[in-house]
């Protein structure tokens, strides 16, 4: 009986240093998870916007555009190049002097990662090994104030 | 005889909440300054429901560090060895659940990047310190304990 009333007395501290802490620390997690973030059933990695913005500038990825639609029509992440599912084959090889399965991409859509993560699947079955899906997408970039370029950029 | 017998259980509880103690306080140490990785790695267990991710995330290397502190120092030593205890059954089912499913995932223990993959040894790891946990949680004195020292005092 004596070590469940101590155990409380331990449960209480911990939840009131918890509470200090989540109040005081600038790297404190949400109060309830995000969904997205650990959609589990990806085929990929998701990478964070402030992970996938300091890749960015550290260019040290290459930026993918998986969204439908035509090339040139929309704004992008500066440098992106486009691969669509429904026209994977063809985007493929319009890239593929340029990128190659050793690079490391991070694909991006609108918003949700699902539709990425069929052409995230698509690579990785052809053989790209460092895949990242951006977390949010193209939406949640603009968002943040990443950079964006009006055009597509050409490889 | 009886005095030899009683100072030789004192110096192993002691030993033994030292050594828990250390371990719980080591593993809540990465923890504690990576919360968002810890959190990535409870969730590839796929045990945590989703709402409750983050509050466990968040809790359990606070619980760890204090259980640890107050296991080492003597203090409420009982309720940290209860606490530890239950804490161990919780890995080891989780460890058990994710062989089970053939989860391929580092362990998330001690280190939340990399760090040790889930596999039988850490079952069996944490069954020995399961085992350790109860010395102090079913020890009947503890001579050299801020707890002894209390009641000494009153």
């Amino acid at each position: 009986m004596i070590a469940f009333r101590q155990a409380l007395l331990l449960l209480v501290i911990t939840v009131v240093l918890a509470a200090v802490s989540w109040a005081v620390r600038g790297d404190r997690l949400s109060p309830v998870a995000d969904p997205e973030f650990y959609a589990l059933d990806l085929s990929v990695p998701l990478v964070s916007q402030d992970q996938a913005r300091a890749f960015f500038e550290a260019g040290s990825h290459y930026f993918v555009d998986t969204r439908p639609g035509e090339p040139g029509e929309r704004p992008v992440i500066p440098g992106s190049f486009t691969i669509r599912e429904a026209q994977l084959d063809a985007d493929l090889a319009a890239v593929m002097d340029f990128l190659y399965p050793e690079d490391p991409l991070i694909l991006y859509g609108s918003d949700t990662p699902v539709m990425v993560d069929a052409v995230a699947a698509r690579l990785a079955d052809r053989g790209y090994e460092q895949l990242l899906i951006l977390q949010g997408g193209f939406a949640a970039w603009r968002k943040a104030g990443g950079p964006i370029s009006g055009e597509e950029a050409t490889p | 005889m009886t005095g030899a017998r009683s100072g030789l259980q004192a110096t192993v509880l002691l030993l033994v909440r030292l050594i828990v103690g250390a371990v719980f306080i080591y593993a809540s140490l990465d923890k504690l300054a990576e919360p968002a990785a810890f959190a990535q790695s409870v969730a590839n267990y796929r045990l945590v429901p989703l709402p409750l991710l983050h509050l466990f995330a968040w809790l359990l290397p606070i619980l760890e560090a204090v259980c640890g502190v107050a296991l080492i120092l003597g203090w409420q030593r009982r309720g940290a060895a209860l606490l530890i205890a239950a804490m161990t059954v919780m890995f080891i089912i989780a460890i058990a659940a994710a062989l089970i499913r053939d989860l391929d995932i580092s362990c998330g223990c001690f280190h939340t990047a990399g760090g040790h993959a889930v596999g039988r040894d850490l079952l069996l790891r944490d069954i020995a310190l399961l085992v350790a946990a109860l010395v102090p949680l079913l020890a009947a004195r503890d001579p050299w304990s801020l707890d002894a020292l209390r009641n000494r005092s009153h």
